[in-house]
C-alpha cells in the first residue's frame, strides 16, 4: 500500500524552529495555490511559550515542478521562487519597520530543513511567522442577524482602508485584498494580511507582469478585460480600492460587483477571462456602468436610511467600474498621486460612530417597549 | 407607399441598449493574447468550507463558484446558506437562483419610461447608457431638442464608445442634421481604425452630401485580417457607394463580402440592393428562425408572398426601431394589402409621434379614418374633419415630391369612388399612376379594389391592365400586386358584394390558408406591441389600441 506523497511544506507539524517556535496543526485557510508562476503555501499554528502565532510555509516545489514542466530551466524557476519569498519578507519588514499597525505583523522569517523521504532531494522550506488573529477573518462579520452590530463592520472597514493607506504611502499596493485576507484581532481591530501578491513601486515583483495579480474573482474590470495601464496609481492603487469596495459589498450585501457582473451581463459582454466573449474594456464599460448604477440603487434600498446615502456613495467611489473615477478626489486628473484614502478613513469612522448611536437608540427603544409591555 | 421607394443606407440600427449589449458590435476588433493564468479560487475555498462550514466561508464560496462557474460548489454553498433567514436580500436572491427556485421580482413600470430614466440620470449623472436610452425615448416621443441634448451628454461621457457614437450619428440623421452626425463621428478618436465607425461615416457623409475622407482607409481595412463580422457594415457601405454611383459590377463583390458574417443592417442593405438594382439573389434571409434581422426578414417574407409573416416581421421591426418611419410605413403597406385599416390608423398615430412631419404616415392616418366612415352620410363634426383631410390631400397632390403627390392623388381617388363620383375617382387614380413610374402596379391594385367595390363598368379593364403590368418587368411592387390579384381571384368565386368581401376578415383568413403558406412563428399580438394614450379611446376605430394588453 502506498501513501500519498506530501511535499516538505506539508510536513512541518511538530517541528521545532529557531528562536523557540514550535509548529502546531495545519490550518484550513482557503488560500489558493498559485498556478503558473505563483506561490503555494500551507498554513500552521505556531507557539513560542504562551505566544500563539501563524506560520505560512512556502511550498516552492510545486511551482518549480510546474515551471519545469512548462519548459523553464530548474535553476531559473528556483531563483524566481526564492526571489518572490524574499520580496514578500522584505515587504513585511518594511511594514513592520514603518510601524504599520493595520498590516498583520511579521514576527520572524527563515527556513527549515525537514527530514527527506526516500527519493526526495531537497527538504528546505522557507517560512514566515505572523501575529495570529484571535478573531479569525472578516468573513465572520457578514450581516446575518436582525440585530447585527453594523458599527463593527464599519470600524473594521475603516481599519482596512487605513491599512491600505499605510501601504500606499509606502509605495506598496496589496493587489489581493479579499475577505479572507482581512484578519480580526480582539484588541487591535482589523488588519490586512498576506502580502504575497503585493507590488512595490519601482521594484520588480514576481507578479508585476501579470494582468491579474490577485484572485481573478476579485479583480477589477480593467484587469479582467486585459486593459493595459502604465500609471502606478491607475494600475495598482485603484485595483486595491476596487477590491476594498468589493469587501464593503461582501460584508453588507453578501455579494461583490463581480458576481453581479457575471450574473447579469449577456455573454457578449462577459470577459473572456470569465468564459464570456468580450475582451474590450472600452466597449463594455458603459454597460458595466449602467449595471453598477442599477445595482447601487437596489443595494441602497436594503440599507437603513441613516446609512444608505453615505455607504452607497463610498461604494460608488471605491468600486466604480470606470477606474478613472475611482477615488475620493473630485477631479479625475491623471496627474493625481493619491486616492484620498485619509478622507475615506474619516468617513468610515464617522459612520461607525453613527452606527453606535443608532444601536443605542434601538436598544433604548426595545427597553422602553419591554417596560410598556 | 414610399416604403417601396426608400433610398436605404447603412446607417446604424439604433436598438435599445439591451439589444446592443447582445450584439457583435461591442466585441473587440483585434483580440489580445491571454495572460498567464492563476488557478481558480473555488477549489481551496470548497476544501476550507468542507472543513469549516461557516456562513462567511459559504458566502465567499458561492460568489467565487458563480464567477468561476463551479456549479456543484455553488450548489453546495447555497444548500448550506438557504437555512439562514437573515442574510442580505442580494445574496438570498443568488442562493435561491442557484437552487433553481423562482424569485419574485417587482415588474418594471413600462409606461413611464422617460420619467424613470430621468430619475436614473439624476441619481447617476455619469451613466452614458441611460442618457442614450433617454435620448431614444425622447426621439420616440418626438421630443427633438431633449433627445439631441441627452445624446450629446452620452457622447461626452462615453470616451469615444463605438455604439454610443454610432447611435448619436443615427439620432442626428433622424433629426435631419447629418452635418452634426458627421462631426460627432469624425471627432471619435478611433475613426481611422474602427471599421464600424468608418462604415457609418461613409453613410452619413452621403446623407450630408459630403465626400468621405476615409475611403482609402476603409478599403484597406477590408483587406486586413479583421474578422468578417466587424467588416460587414463597412463592405456594405462601400458597396452602397458603388451601387449609387452606377457601378453595379464593382458593388457586387463588396456586398458578397458584407454577407460573409452579416448583421441585421448589412442583411437589410443587401435586400435593398436586390430590390433597387440589377443585383438579384444576393442573400436568402432565414425566416421562422431565431435570427434577429427584422427588416431583412420583412423583405424576405414580402418577396416570398407571405404577407402575414411580413406583417409580423414589420411589427417586430417597429418594436426594435420605434423612432424610425420605415417600419410603420412597412406595416401600413402590408396592412393595406390585408385590408386591416384599423391597424394602419394605430400605427400611423404611433409613427407620427417620432416623425410628426412624415407625409406618408399622415396620409395613411387619413386613409384609415376615411375608410372607416360612410362618406355620404357624415356627421357635422366628421364633415369638418373630412374637409380638412380633403384640403390637405389636394395640397399634397401638388407637392414636388412625386411619391407623396401620387399617394395623395390615390387617396383622393378613393374618396371620390366612395362618394359615388366614380369617374372623378378614376381620373385621380390615373393621375396617381402617372406620377408613380416605378411602382405603378401598386396604385393600380388600389384602383382595382375601389372600382370593384363601386361596381364600376371599367373594373374588368383595370383587372386586365393589372395582369398585364404584372406580366411585365418586375418591380418592388410585384409581390404585393401578385398577392392582391390572387386574393381577388379567390374572392371572385365567393358570393356577395365586393364591399362585403373586402371587409370580411374570415374570408381573408381562408384566402391566406389557401395559399398554403407555412405557419408563422408565434409572436406578440398587435395590441400588445402598439398602444395609444387614453385620449384616443373616443375614436372607435382606435379604441382597441388604447389599453395595453400583455
Amino acid at each position: 500500500m502506498t501513501e500519498p506523497y506530501e511535499n516538505p511544506a506539508e510536513r512541518l507539524a511538530g517541528i521545532n524552529l529557531k528562536d523557540g517556535w514550535k509548529v502546531g496543526e495545519k490550518l484550513p485557510t482557503g488560500r489558493r495555490g498559485g498556478g503558473t508562476g505563483g506561490f503555494f503555501s500551507v498554513s500552521y499554528s505556531v507557539a513560542n511559550g504562551k505566544q500563539q502565532a501563524f506560520l505560512k510555509a512556502f511550498d516552492i516545489f510545486k511551482p518549480i515542478a510546474k515551471a519545469v514542466e512548462n519548459g523553464q530551466p530548474f535553476t531559473t524557476a528556483l531563483l524566481l521562487q526564492l526571489q518572490a519569498y524574499e520580496f514578500e519578507a522584505q515587504l513585511h519588514t518594511i511594514c513592520a519597520n514603518s510601524n504599520m499597525r493595520r498590516i498583520v505583523k511579521i514576527l520572524t522569517h527563515g527556513q527549515v530543513d525537514v527530514a527527506l523521504v526516500p527519493g526526495e532531494q531537497f527538504g528546505t522550506v522557507p517560512y514566515m511567522i505572523m501575529e495570529l488573529a484571535d478573531g479569525g477573518d472578516v468573513r465572520s462579520y457578514i450581516h446575518n442577524a436582525p440585530d447585527f452590530d453594523t458599527s463593527l463592520q464599519l470600524y473594521y472597514l475603516r481599519d482596512v482602508v487605513s491599512g491600505l493607506n499605510q501601504l500606499h504611502k509606502a509605495q506598496i499596493a496589496h493587489q489581493d485584498l479579499k475577505p479572507s485576507n482581512v484578519m480580526i484581532f480582539s484588541e487591535a481591530g482589523a488588519k490586512i494580511g498576506d502580502l504575497g501578491r503585493a507590488s512595490k513601486q519601482n521594484s520588480y515583483g514576481l507578479f508585476d507582469t501579470l494582468n491579474i495579480a490577485g484572485d481573478k474573482a476579485y479583480a477589477p474590470p480593467e484587469q479582467i478585460y486585459k486593459l493595459t495601464l502604465e500609471n502606478w496609481l491607475d494600475k495598482r492603487q485603484r485595483c486595491d480600492l476596487y477590491q476594498f469596495g468589493s469587501l464593503i459589498s461582501f460584508l453588507f450585501f453578501g455579494m461583490t460587483f463581480n458576481t453581479v457582473l457575471i450574473e447579469k451581463l449577456p455573454t457578449e459582454l462577459i470577459p473572456i477571462e470569465w468564459g464570456g466573449k468580450n475582451s474590450s474594456y472600452d466597449q463594455a464599460l458603459p454597460f458595466l456602468t449602467e449595471l453598477f448604477n442599477e445595482t447601487l440603487i437596489q443595494w441602497k434600498e436594503s440599507l437603513p436610511i441613516w446609512l444608505a446615502d453615505e455607504l452607497i456613495a463610498i461604494i460608488d467611489q471605491c468600486c466604480n467600474p470606470d477606474y478613472r473615477v475611482r477615488g475620493m478626489q473630485k477631479k479625475t486628473d491623471s496627474q493625481l498621486t493619491s486616492l484620498g484614502l485619509d478622507r475615506l478613513v474619516s468617513r468610515l469612522d464617522n459612520l461607525g460612530f453613527k452606527a453606535t448611536i443608532e444601536a443605542r437608540k434601538n436598544s433604548a427603544r426595545k427597553t422602553e417597549q419591554g417596560l410598556k409591555a | 407607399m414610399s416604403i417601396l421607394e426608400v433610398n436605404r443606407d447603412v446607417l446604424p440600427i439604433w436598438g435599445s441598449s439591451k439589444s446592443a449589449s447582445d450584439s457583435s458590435e461591442l466585441m473587440v476588433i483585434t483580440s489580445k493574447n491571454s495572460s498567464l493564468q492563476f488557478t481558480d479560487a473555488t477549489p481551496p475555498l470548497l476544501s476550507e468550507f468542507q472543513q469549516n462550514p461557516t456562513v462567511g466561508v459559504a458566502v465567499e464560496l458561492l460568489n467565487c463558484a458563480v464567477i468561476e462557474r463551479y456549479s456543484d460548489a455553488a450548489l453546495e454553498a447555497a444548500t448550506f446558506l438557504v437555512k439562514y433567514n437573515n442574510l442580505p436580500t442580494s445574496i438570498t436572491q443568488l442562493i435561491l437562483k442557484t437552487l433553481g427556485r423562482n424569485i419574485e421580482l417587482g415588474e418594471e413600470a413600462q409606461n413611464n419610461k422617460i420619467q424613470s430614466l430621468r430619475l436614473k440620470v439624476r441619481q447617476h449623472q455619469r451613466d452614458p447608457i441611460t442618457w442614450v436610452e433617454l435620448s431614444r425615448e425622447y426621439a420616440i416621443a418626438g421630443e427633438k431638442k431633449k433627445s439631441k441634448q441627452a445624446m450629446l451628454t452620452a457622447v461626452q461621457l462615453s470616451y469615444g464608445h463605438r455604439w454610443i457614437t454610432r447611435s448619436a450619428a443615427r439620432v442626428f440623421v433622424h433629426f435631419n442634421e447629418p452635418d452634426t452626425a458627421h462631426d460627432i463621428l469624425v471627432k471619435n478618436p478611433n475613426i481611422k481604425t474602427d471599421p464600424w465607425l468608418i462604415a457609418t461615416e461613409m453613410a452619413v457623409a452621403r446623407k450630408a452630401g459630403k465626400k468621405t475622407k476615409l475611403w482609402n482607409v476603409g478599403k484597406s481595412l477590408l483587406d486586413s485580417k479583421i474578422k468578417p463580422v466587424h467588416l460587414s457594415e463597412l463592405a456594405s457601405s462601400i458597396a452602397t457607394y458603388e451601387l449609387i454611383s452606377g457601378a453595379e459590377k464593382k458593388a457586387k463583390p463588396y456586398f458578397k463580402q458584407s454577407l460573409i458574417d452579416p448583421n441585421q443592417n448589412s442583411l437589410a442593405q443587401a435586400k435593398w440592393a436586390e430590390r433597387s438594382s440589377g443585383l438579384k439573389k444576393l442573400v436568402k434571409v432565414p425566416l421562422n428562425s431565431n435570427l434577429i434581422a427584422y427588416e431583412a426578414q420583412y423583405w424576405e417574407a414580402y418577396n416570398s408572398g407571405d404577407m402575414i409573416l411580413a406583417l409580423k416581421y414589420a411589427l417586430a421591426w417597429f418594436d426594435n426601431e420605434p423612432y424610425s418611419s420605415s417600419p410603420p410605413e412597412a406595416i401600413c403597406f402590408i396592412a393595406g394589402l390585408l385590408e386591416d385599416y384599423k391597424l394602419i390608423g394605430a400605427v400611423s398615430v404611433q409613427g407620427l409621434k417620432a416623425n410628426p412631419k412624415n407625409t406618408t404616415l399622415k396620409i395613411n392616418l387619413m386613409f384609415s379614418w376615411l375608410t372607416s366612415k360612410k362618406l355620404n352620410s357624415l356627421s357635422l363634426k366628421d364633415k369638418k374633419t373630412f374637409e380638412n383631410y380633403e384640403k390637405s390631400l389636394l395640397s399634397t397632390a401638388l407637392s414636388s415630391n412625386k411619391f407623396e403627390a401620387s399617394h395623395a392623388l390615390a387617396n383622393l381617388g378613393m374618396i371620390y369612388y366612395r362618394q359615388g363620383l366614380i369617374e372623378q375617382g378614376k381620373v385621380y387614380y390615373e393621375q396617381s399612376e402617372e406620377l408613380m413610374p416605378h411602382n405603378k402596379l401598386y396604385v393600380t391594385i388600389n384602383h382595382l379594389r375601389e372600382s370593384l367595390i363601386a361596381e364600376a363598368q371599367w373594373s374588368s379593364e383595370i383587372l386586365k391592365k393589372t395582369k398585364a403590368l404584372l406580366s411585365g418587368p418586375t418591380s418592388s411592387a410585384t409581390p404585393a400586386a401578385s398577392f392582391y390579384l390572387n386574393k381577388i381571384d379567390f374572392l371572385n368565386k365567393i358570393d356577395g358584394t365586393w364591399e362585403y368581401k373586402f371587409a370580411n376578415g374570415d374570408l381573408l383568413e381562408k384566402f391566406t390558408k389557401s395559399l398554403s403558406i407555412q405557419a408563422s412563428p408565434p409572436m406578440k399580438s398587435i395590441e400588445s406591441i402598439f398602444w395609444l394614450p387614453k385620449e384616443f379611446s373616443s375614436i372607435a376605430s382606435l379604441s382597441t389600441f388604447t389599453e395595453r394588453k400583455k
